[in-house]
């Protein structure tokens, strides 16, 4: 007779980032703890606060000491995590390059499990079929909200050229629109932010200004008012193939515009990235968002949505968008191992 | 913060570590400090940098805490555990999703409300699991493999075994 148990790893670490850091931080956490594993939280620097208050909220609630530990720091004090010897597991959400150092330094040390939930460069295919409004919601916000640093964020839109005048003229509108929300974060009446930090804000400025060599700015581009972390949300259009704004996640409000004819275009331009985290496709035409569903490469495809994650289904990403999958059932296999006993009747 | 939040929300408060159950100070000396991305003025200084020391120090309380009473939780108290944290979390939620926006620029109006929601119907979910991680079983009537095995007890496995074959 054979049994099969799932077993939590042991000690497991968490290195969360700055965009939801306490529904990173709730997820992971819940799902190493459902499974019977203890847990030391790294939130990203930018953003320790809310991680450090709310880890006494869990004795609050009857686990025990040291089952949730927070430690603070940049990246050396994740690498500390992700190369520590009686560490046995490390769940990763942030980006491509910090991921690959935590498989290494994991790999290197004591081969720790790894999970990775890394960038996208999620397409939104919209054909001419689709309900317009709809199509136009769903990308508008898939790429401002938390001003487009989600690693969901619909960034890349392609548009069938029988519509691609009419939905790219209210996109770029609604686009224009928004910078007028941006304002003060703690201000209850403002729907948009600022990036997060100067370094991100630099980095996503400077990218949209090689941009403009590359591609078609057609509204924003710039900083927003004059101090601050605010940039405008950006629309470019028509990219040269190889442009970095086209192939590079931006996590910024920018998104990239490119029109197509056929599906069986539109399914090689969405599919030639290395990313493959999220994609969307836009139409009513049932057997045409099935089919395209299945062709398209990436961990989580929404039909006549896109940017959403369901907490009941597996989330994440194909090639180098990530390892493993965080949400529903198979979360908890992330942070369990089968262990196999084989019991012989006979004795 | 927040009228019912009945915890210290106030930034200076966390320039520590949490370990074991406390806020404590870092082994590590070394700090940063954090900005609000609207205007780039100081939240807070003095946050630590974790050291190896620091991280060690963690490594053995989780481990302390692993081989503590927490192994031997029933599902059910797990699933008390975290219904207990979705309740706590419907009160104080916001006005620490409020403090994460000082330093994320995430706005209050409306990150807090969808993701508490978010959050809380997370942990209700993952609650309910706690006692349904079944496993598998096979049963001993699964042919060859019982009467093979004793025959070939003393040869290495590997060799003459085919992958089927290998099933105990």
């Amino acid at each position: 007779m054979k049994l099969v148990r799932h077993e939590p790893l042991g000690v497991c670490a968490a290195v969360c980032p700055f965009n939801a850091p306490a529904a990173t931080f709730l997820g992971k956490a819940a799902a190493a703890l459902v499974t019977g594993n203890v847990l030391i939280v790294k939130p990203s620097e930018k953003t320790p606060l809310g991680t450090l208050a709310l880890a006494p909220l869990f004795e609050q609630a009857g686990f025990p000491k040291g089952v949730i530990q927070v430690v603070t720091g940049p990246g050396e004090t994740g690498a500390l995590l992700s190369s520590h010897m009686r560490i046995r597991k490390i769940s990763f959400t942030g980006s491509l390059a910090t991921g690959k150092k935590i498989q290494i330094a994991a790999a290197e040390s004591n081969l720790k499990r790894v999970t990775l939930e890394l960038g996208g460069k999620s397409p939104a295919v919209i054909f001419d079929d689709c309900n317009l409004d709809n199509a136009l919601t769903w990308t508008i916000n898939a790429i401002l909200a938390r001003s487009g640093q989600v690693c969901v964020a619909a960034s890349r839109l392609y548009v069938q050229k029988t519509i691609a005048d009419k939905f790219i003229e209210k996109y770029v509108e609604r686009m224009k629109a928004a910078a007028a929300d941006l304002g003060d974060p703690q201000d209850m009446s403002v729907k948009l932010g600022p990036l997060v930090d100067q370094s991100q804000f630099e980095r996503v400025k400077a990218m949209v200004e090689r941009g403009r060599e590359e591609a078609e700015l057609v509204v924003g581009g710039v900083q927003h008012g004059e101090t601050g972390c605010y940039m405008e949300p950006t629309v470019f259009l028509n990219p040269k193939a190889d442009a970095e704004i086209y192939k590079k996640e931006i996590f910024g409000p920018v998104s990239i515009i490119k029109t197509f004819d056929t599906e069986e275009e539109v399914l090689a331009m969405a599919n030639d990235t290395e990313y493959g985290l999220m994609s969307g496709v836009f139409t009513r035409d049932i057997t045409r968002a099935l089919r395209v569903s299945a062709l398209l490469d990436s961990g989580v495809v929404g039909v006549n949505c896109v940017s959403y994650i369901s907490v009941l289904v597996p989330f994440g990403g194909r090639k180098q968008s990530g390892l493993g999958r965080e949400m529903g059932e198979y979360y908890l296999r992330a942070f369990t191992e089968p262990k196999t006993i084989l019991i012989n009747m006979n004795a | 913060m927040g009228e019912n939040s009945g915890i210290d929300l106030s930034p200076d408060k966390f320039n520590k570590l949490y370990l074991n159950g406390e806020y404590v100070a870092a082994r590590s000396k070394a700090t940063y400090s954090l900005k609000n991305p609207k205007d780039n003025s100081v939240v807070l200084e003095g946050i630590p940098i974790a050291g190896a020391e620091d991280i060690d120090l963690a490594v053995k309380y989780a481990e302390e805490a692993m081989n503590g009473p927490w192994r031997k939780f029933t599902g059910m108290q797990k699933t008390e555990c975290f219904n207990r944290l979705a309740g706590i979390m419907e009160e104080q939620l916001i006005p620490i999703l409020t403090l994460d926006s000082l330093t994320s620029g995430n706005p209050v109006s409306l990150i807090p409300t969808r993701e508490k929601n978010y959050i809380k119907n997370g942990l209700l979910y993952y609650a309910g699991w706690t006692d349904k991680q079944k496993g598998d079983y096979f049963p001993a009537d699964d042919g060859k493999a019982a009467n093979l095995f004793p025959k070939y007890l003393a040869m290495p496995l590997r060799i003459f075994l085919t992958p089927c074959e290998q099933d105990l």
